[in-house]
């Protein structure tokens, strides 16, 4: 072989482009395309139908329009499910399948190769809730005849984060497990069961402020959009996240578990 | 570059269980070398351990002078290596997966579709554009194959493979091996010991995780070396008569209704005088010796009792 000890940024590239290209051509890719599709839809058409036949009444206001449970607050539960399903298996699929047996003995340092899967994941996640905004500006635009652009610029710059704060969580989870099936229920169950009761106990039963939680972030997505201070109310009792409180929340679940993750993959052996 | 495969006091636990216990060997230069034992007997953690999918409980592994464990990267790259039966990404297409491969290997977009060409027509490798997700296990395994050969890396690391393959697709692989080794410095695990016979210079027995014999293949054979000839005669003889066969064999024995076995020093002098005396006994329908093979040497050391399985 004459070739050159490639470099590690150059491997990460070429990591991601083909980790992108496979997560892209999934069945679970064009699932949860297909459930944001149907789920835009479904949410265009009974609003139109309700307010059509004079049931409902949505004010001029684009923000509050975006902002409200109906629209943008569904897109941390599609972020959720795509954070699952992307990254739940994404450590485990090396020890529990094959792949890693392909993988793992080319000479690529796992770092790289772990970095590479992540922004690949990142990405693919992001872009499913891309997709939901498109939804979301759409009907903002129908219902109400304007956008607040600026706000929703940062709100997707907020998303972006916590896409990647649940992916590098989701990686985590992937990395504790060697069956990819279980780690991807794994992912789920604490995406949509431990996390949220954990937080709602915590801020309901125990009045405190539930600042460990991924979950308690998850409202800075809208707050470009409509400030706190504008907000009747938060989804847990009477605490809610200031914008730099839920940015720092995000930042700390994806550097810790990113690290963590890459701790675990750095020395799991494949033993299968 | 000098090429070489070292294994110094290499060991692996499972728990309180030793996969491969302070195994020692160094392959130099070009050439092939037979990685023989039965199953769990630690060849597959070996291999494993040459390539950093596992990490050594004692000891070093080392590449070309690198230690596996300690530089990774650095080590493996000019290693290709085909351990268990590696899946790649099942939703690419083959020539997907081996431009990933060629591409984290430094190739250049010209070389590298240069190689795909070339390993396409040497392995006869299925259509490039399916998805690997869709290929048989035969097909799979030659793109894997492949992939670890695009490169064309001096040292080269098999687990099998040739194992669920058809025949058609095993001499497709044992050809090429024949091949690569006159300028690759391979080693092999394999359980079909006519094919490492065929392919490899030298072995490595292990057992139980210890390695209990290394030698060229002539070597090893050579030191469980009996010679037995089988003779048939045309009709049964008397078993009387054979008596005055056991002053010149060691051992006599019956593998058929008219046909025995009879092992002896191996010399020229004693087939002649065992010629002459089955000639005394009977009409002769066939007299052929042979010397005992690799899988001879195999059984001996591997079974307690040396003999083959009924």
């Amino acid at each position: 072989m004459t070739e050159a000890v490639l470099g590690d940024e150059r491997q990460l590239l070429v990591a991601v482009r083909y980790q992108l290209q496979s997560y892209l051509r999934t069945y679970r890719f064009f699932a949860m395309v297909a459930i944001v599709v149907a789920l835009g839809t479904t949410i265009f058409t009974l609003l139109a139908y309700l307010t059509n036949n004079g049931t409902l009444r949505i004010a001029p206001d684009s923000s509050a329009f975006l902002a409200g449970p109906a629209i943008l607050g569904f897109l941390a539960t599609i972020v959720y499910f795509s954070a699952a399903l992307v990254g739940g298996d994404a450590i485990s699929t090396d020890f529990g399948a094959r792949t890693g047996y392909y993988t793992l003995v080319l000479p690529i340092r796992r770092r790289v190769l772990l970095l590479g899967r992540y922004i690949a994941a990142v990405l693919t996640t992001f872009l499913i809730a891309l997709l939901y905004y498109i939804f979301a500006i759409a009907m903002a635009i129908y219902f109400t005849g304007g956008l607040p652009v600026v706000g929703l610029v940062e709100s997707m710059l907020v998303a972006f984060l916590f896409s990647a704060a649940a992916v590098a969580l989701a990686f985590f989870f992937s990395s504790l497990v060697k069956s990819p099936a279980l780690s991807i229920l794994l992912t789920v169950l604490m995406f949509f069961v431990i996390l949220p009761i954990l937080t709602s106990v915590v801020a309901a039963i125990a009045n405190v402020e539930p600042w460990f939680a991924l979950s308690y972030a998850e409202a800075s997505i809208t707050e470009p959009i409509v400030p706190l201070s504008h907000r009747e109310s938060g989804p847990f009792g009477s605490f809610q996240p200031y914008l730099w409180e839920g940015l720092v929340i995000m930042a700390a679940y994806l550097v810790v578990s990113l690290l963590l993750s890459y701790l675990i993959y750095e020395f799991k052996e494949s033993t299968g | 570059m000098a090429l070489s495969i070292e294994a110094e006091q290499l060991g692996k636990k499972f728990g309180k269980t030793a996969a491969l216990s302070a195994a020692t060997f160094r392959f130099d230069g070009v050439g092939a070398i037979g990685y023989l034992g039965p199953n769990g007997a630690g060849k597959t953690t070996t291999l494993k351990l040459l390539t950093r999918l596992l990490r050594p409980s004692t000891g070093h592994a080392r590449i070309n002078g690198t230690d596996v464990t300690a530089r990774p990267k650095e080590a493996l790259w000019d290693v290709g290596a085909v351990i268990e039966s590696p899946d790649p990404y099942p939703q690419q297409t083959g020539r997907e997966a081996l431009q990933m491969v060629g591409e984290f290997r430094g190739l250049s977009p010209e070389r590298l579709r240069d190689q795909i060409e070339r390993y396409a027509k040497l392995l006869e490798l299925p259509p490039l554009e399916r998805r690997t997700g869709k290929l048989s296990k035969g097909q799979r395994q030659r793109i894997v194959l492949a992939s670890a050969l695009i490169s064309e890396p001096q040292i080269i690391l098999l687990d099998e493979p040739t194992s669920g393959l058809d025949p058609a697709e095993r001499v497709i692989i044992r050809n090429l091996l024949v091949e690569l080794k006159r300028t690759r410095l391979i080693l092999m695990s394999s359980h079909l010991l006519p094919e490492v016979t065929e392919i490899c210079d030298r072995v490595i027995f292990v057992n139980e995780g210890k390695i209990v014999a290394q030698d060229t293949v002539a070597g090893l054979a050579g030191r469980f070396k009996e010679t037995q000839i089988d003779v048939e005669f045309v009709a049964a003889p008397a078993a009387d008569r054979l008596a005055s066969l056991t002053g010149l064999a060691s051992k006599v024995e019956a593998v058929g209704p008219s046909r025995y076995r009879l092992t002896f020093d191996g010399s020229d002098e004693a087939r002649t005088k065992l010629l002459l005396a089955c000639q005394q006994i009977g009409a002769i329908r066939s007299f052929a010796s042979s010397t005992l093979s690799l899988e001879d040497a195999y059984l001996k050391l591997m079974r307690p009792d040396g003999q083959r399985p009924t």
